[in-house]
């Protein structure tokens, strides 16, 4: 008898924004779920037991393999979700791009740069990580605020986390206004059932 | 959180015919070791070592120390290495916190010992987005006598050494035979689609 290959069960991932303007919330996500996961999180997740050590030559279905932000195929070992200040290719990023998720994304479709120009935002450092444990079951909390000193406004469309790789993506259903001297914040939580 | 799905093989073999043990089948021991490093290299988890258990994302090796450096595992067992996959006597029933087997039996030729040969060439398949990856194992027994095996582990190899992945306690004892071989086979699948 032959026994169906167990479906990959990746950690709930859920998303929150909020935009700031004067001390004021003037927009407000509550907590929701994302189902953003790419592809690359699910060959990490196979590949922690699975001992494969070099990658194949193709990124998709058939094919142990990542593909990392520079368009590079490799196997992701692990991932890093903090920023550091001005990093504005890694930790949680944010972008101007409108595609639909796709498990094979492996970059924003267009992010938006750190600075203070026109069109840029200013990538602070990632917050201190939120951890915490209620019975066999992981909590993370991380977040990251971008500040807005374009002189325009500047419309949020899509919000992933890099770590050399893509590791997940949200296209959001509303573009999100950041006014200029305004903030962003972007808080992605993760629980984990570490029982058998 | 599942883990990728496990099936183990263990057959015993005496002048080239299979004279005990079984043909692949589920198993489900994974233990906390594999479950902490999961959670640690998907999320970016703090580790802590202050114990380990309920509340703690480490990992611990099989003399008790509990390390929290943690990252990907191999599970290739070199020639006469107790790492890989191992083999041991004990028949104290799997739980979640086991990060040993009970009686690993010991490389070398001597009383109650076999002998770790090199892993075989572990191969990975696709089927669709079915990601499947094998290996296998030979042990040799030149002890003397016959040895008893009740369970198996994987002791994967990490840069902080060799930590306890899965363990499966045998329903029966799979008997080597002297101047017998036993062959362990492994096998991890798991679906990649979203």
């Amino acid at each position: 008898m032959s026994i169906k290959a167990r479906t990959i069960e990746m950690p709930p991932l859920s998303i929150a924004i909020q935009v700031f303007k004067d001390g004021k919330i003037i927009y407000d996500m509550p907590i929701r779920p994302s189902h953003s996961w790419m592809r690359n999180a699910y060959i990490c997740w196979i590949n922690n037991l699975g001992n494969k050590t070099s990658a194949d030559a193709t990124f998709g279905e058939g094919y142990w393999t990542g593909k990392n932000i520079g368009a590079g195929l490799g196997i992701p070992a692990s991932f890093e979700w903090d920023g550091g200040l001005a990093a504005e290719a890694s930790g949680i990023v944010v972008g101007t791009g409108t595609d639909a998720e796709d498990p094979l994304n492996y970059i924003l479709t267009t992010r938006i740069a750190h600075g203070n120009s026109a069109g840029q935002l200013y990538y602070t450092a990632s917050e201190t990580l939120v951890q915490s444990w209620v019975t066999g079951v992981v909590t993370m909390s991380r977040s990251r605020y971008f500040n807005n000193n374009s002189g325009g406004s500047i419309t949020v469309n899509e919000v992933g986390v890099y770590s050399t790789y893509l590791v997940c993506r949200d296209k959001l259903g509303t573009g999100v206004v950041v006014p200029d001297t305004g903030q962003l914040k972007i808080t992605y939580s993760a629980s984990c059932d570490v029982s058998p | 959180m599942l883990l990728p799905q496990v099936k183990i093989s263990i057959v015993s073999f005496l002048n080239g015919k299979r004279v005990d043990g079984f043909d692949l089948r589920e198993s489900h021991t994974w233990v906390r070791n594999a479950y902490n490093v999961t959670a640690y290299t998907l999320l970016d988890l703090t580790p802590s070592g202050v114990a380990f258990g309920d509340g703690y994302i480490n990992c611990k090796v099989p003399d008790g120390t509990i390390k929290t450096t943690l990252g990907g595992w191999a599970w290739v067992g070199g020639a006469g290495t107790a790492n890989g996959i191992v083999v041991g006597t004990g028949s104290t029933a799997w739980t979640f916190e086991d990060y040993k087997l009970e009686t690993l039996i010991a490389h070398g030729n001597g009383a109650g010992q076999l002998s770790y040969v090199v892993t075989e060439t572990i191969t990975d398949a696709f089927v669709g987005d079915v990601v499947t990856t094998t290996g296998q194992r030979y042990f040799n027994n030149n002890s003397g006598g016959t040895i008893g095996i009740n369970e198996v582990g994987l002791y994967t190899v990490s840069s902080v050494g060799y930590g306890l992945a899965t363990r499966d306690v045998l329903g029966a004892t799979v008997d080597v035979p002297n101047a017998g071989q036993l062959l362990v086979t492994y096998q991890i699948s798991g679906d990649c689609s979203p």
